[in-house]
């Protein structure tokens, strides 16, 4: 699968300390990650701005850090915790973390926008380590505010960034099982990508685990990262193996690169979550073309239908589809209702061939079987990953005002359900 | 069980006016549940380049407005321009379009006099008086013939008009014109009863909802029952009240 002709996929990996940013579109064979420094291979910007003394610019990346270590700038690091946390922050005057955390986002796109700027722009998708509430309502606000709509912004983690890498590249490199182990500081994490190819598209779902600390001693390191790697790989027929992080760096791996490598390809980097986001946003766009579908407990389970009527002819319309990220619902329609007070929704787990009804009454909704009425849907994200669906009488506009009455239920599976699953 | 239909995601920015509603329509669902309720009286006109812009531009649409367009330039029926929007909406069955076009069939067959009638009617049943009146005025003011016998039945309808709003005077003079020009029994009887309310006559003959009501208030009162007196009345005026909104 490639980019179509005029399509442009954003990538940022967004992180407390790092931020990196890749575009993907048709000219390139693989995405792109982007320097603050042309012509280098900088690719980490640290999530933080520096506002120079002298002419009160604001700068970023390489010339930021610069400017603090000279004195000719104020620095503010950590900006995405900050704005989290709703800090105001005193440099010549008081700002709001989260404005600040705007003017990065702002120039750190930029170097990654297409000549026509933020609306040729088809996904940009923000990777970040968890999704939580409330990141994904700082990234939907960052969004909005850097000309984004609704759609072209998608906010997921970094398991999801690492599948949409993984499923991306040559089909052999993830025959079998993928694993990708990362290395900040002194944990190993793993994560565990494992395709279901009984199903079509095949169900794919990424495990992640702390593997444990590497010892203090660093001569102990590489063999108790081999162990580690044993361990985790024994019963498992894996194809690929990643290795991200700064903790890979130092040429110490020898015992532990020969166990990673028997009968397996690896591969090593830095920027794999920010091209993994670049491909998950050309994957969503292209999803009926994919071999697999992501599942994850942010995502909706299961797929909610209409059942509608055309003319003589019956059908079911998608009001949401499985795979979909809970968080980012946002969809409005307007339907027209016959008969008893209640709305019927079919419900229906991938690859099954059952679905179950669930009838939302609409009381005081004077049903008639003559009478049509009008209704505007409103499905939208609620905390928790709830699915909330809001539905209101909007009667026949001039011709006969409706009642404006409203209703609203909670729609789906829960987040809750879908964790003990 | 119920019924689901899914309407078009567009709402118009620049509405559709429906100059003799004088309401506006936003969307591509609205225009075909007013098409669909009107059947009976639209007039050919109606499917005019003025819609076919509105389909095109404003509600995405730009198909059927090209069918209409061709449909209009080749001297289609309404009925046919009809048949096009209520089959791309696709909120009727093919049993309720079959209706539904044999009635606009019908209506096609009428002279123009019967269908402008018929729009005063729509009036009239939709308890729309002064509007009904001056609909009918203006049919009277158009008509080319003075003894066409649909206009007795104008001039009798605009008399009821009249009489709804008890405004018994000019609803005398109605139903004598349409009496003179239509010689219906009805129309004379209708002028007499008009000239004795004029008068604060007494009716006699068949008791009117009003007269029951008054009987049973009385019977209410005389078995010494207040609450059912009271409720009875409030219940009266309430109707009263409803029914003078939707005259006005």
């Amino acid at each position: 699968m490639k980019p179509a002709a005029g399509e442009w996929y954003i990538g940022i990996d967004a992180g407390s300390r790092w931020t990196q940013i890749s575009c993907y579109h048709g000219n390139l064979t693989e995405p792109e990650t982007r320097s603050t420094v042309a012509g280098t291979e900088l690719y980490r910007i640290p999530t933080a701005i520096c506002k120079r003394r002298i002419s009160g610019k604001w700068c970023f990346g390489e010339e930021a850090s610069r400017m603090a270590e000279t004195g000719e700038g104020i620095y503010v690091d950590d900006l995405l915790n900050r704005a989290l946390k709703k800090e105001t922050i005193l440099l010549d005057k008081e700002y709001q973390a989260e404005d600040l955390l705007l003017v990065f986002f702002r120039k750190v796109l930029r170097i990654a926008l297409p000549a026509k700027g933020v609306e040729a722009v088809t996904r940009c998708v923000f990777s970040i380590k968890e999704v939580t509430d409330e990141l994904v309502a700082l990234l939907k606000h960052m969004g909005r505010e850097l000309g984004l709509t609704g759609q072209q912004l998608v906010v997921q983690d970094h398991r999801e960034s690492f599948y949409a890498y993984a499923v991306c590249q040559e089909p052999e490199l993830w025959q079998y099982d993928v694993v990708l182990f990362s290395c900040s500081g002194e944990e190993i994490w793993m994560k565990h990508l494992v395709c279901n190819k009984k199903t079509r598209p095949e169900i794919a779902e990424v495990e992640e685990v702390c593997l444990g600390r590497l010892p203090e001693d660093v001569r102990e390191w590489d063999i108790t990262f081999a162990h580690m790697v044993q361990n985790a790989m024994s019963g498992r027929i894996v194809s690929s193996v990643y290795l991200i992080g700064s903790g890979f760096e130092g040429n110490w791996m020898k015992e532990s690169l020969q166990v990673i490598c028997r009968g397996k390809r690896a591969f090593q980097g830095k920027n794999l979550y920010t091209k993994g986001a670049c491909y998950a946003g050309m994957l969503e766009v292209h999803q009926e073309e994919a071999d697999t579908v992501y599942f994850c407990e942010y995502k909706i389970q299961e797929h909610i239908f209409l059942k509608v009527t055309r003319g003589d002819d019956t059908g079911f319309y998608p009001l949401l589809e499985a795979g979909c990220n809970r968080h980012q619902i946002e969809k409005k329609l307007r339907i027209l209702l016959e008969g008893e007070g209640t709305l019927d929704l079919w419900m229906q787990k991938p690859g099954s061939r059952e679905a179950k009804i669930e009838s939302l009454e609409l009381p005081e909704l004077l049903s008639s079987d003559m009478e049509r009425y009008r209704l505007s849907l409103s499905l939208y994200s609620g905390e928790e990953g709830k699915i909330l669906l809001n539905i209101r009488d909007m009667g026949w506009g001039e011709l006969l005002p409706g009642t404006g009455r409203e209703w609203e239920y909670e729609i789906g599976e829960c987040y809750e359900q879908s964790l003990v699953m | 069980m119920s019924r689901v239909w899914l309407c078009e995601e567009l709402t118009a920015e620049h509405p559709f006016f429906l100059e003799e509603e004088k309401v506006n329509l936003y969307s591509f669902e609205e225009l075909c549940y007013y098409l669909y309720r009107n059947t009976g009286v639209l007039e050919e006109s109606f499917f005019n380049e003025r819609l076919c812009f509105w389909l095109a531009q404003d509600v995405g649409q730009p198909e059927l407005s090209d069918r209409l367009r061709r449909g209009i330039e080749q001297e289609r029926s309404g009925c046919w321009c009809m048949e096009q929007i209520l089959k791309a909406g696709g909120f009727y069955s093919s049993e309720e379009l079959k209706q539904v076009l044999k009635t606009a069939e019908r209506m096609e067959q009428k002279t123009p006099l019967e269908r402008a009638k018929l729009r005063g009617d729509r009036l009239l049943r939709a308890e729309k008086y002064r509007d009904a009146v001056s609909e009918y005025r203006r049919i009277l003011g158009q008509a080319d013939q003075d003894n066409d016998p649909v206009l007795g039945l104008i001039w009798h309808n605009m008399g009821t008009a009249y009489v709804r709003q008890m405004l018994f005077a000019p609803a005398a003079e109605c139903y004598e014109t349409a009496y003179a020009i239509s010689k219906r029994e009805e129309s004379r009887e209708s002028y007499l009863m008009a000239l004795a309310c004029r008068d604060g006559k007494e009716m006699t003959g068949e008791a009117d909802s009003l007269t029951e009501a008054r009987q049973k208030l009385t019977e209410q009162k005389q078995a010494g029952n207040r609450a059912g007196y009271e409720k009875m009345i409030e219940r009266l005026l309430e109707n009263f009240r409803l029914e003078y909104r939707k005259s006005e």
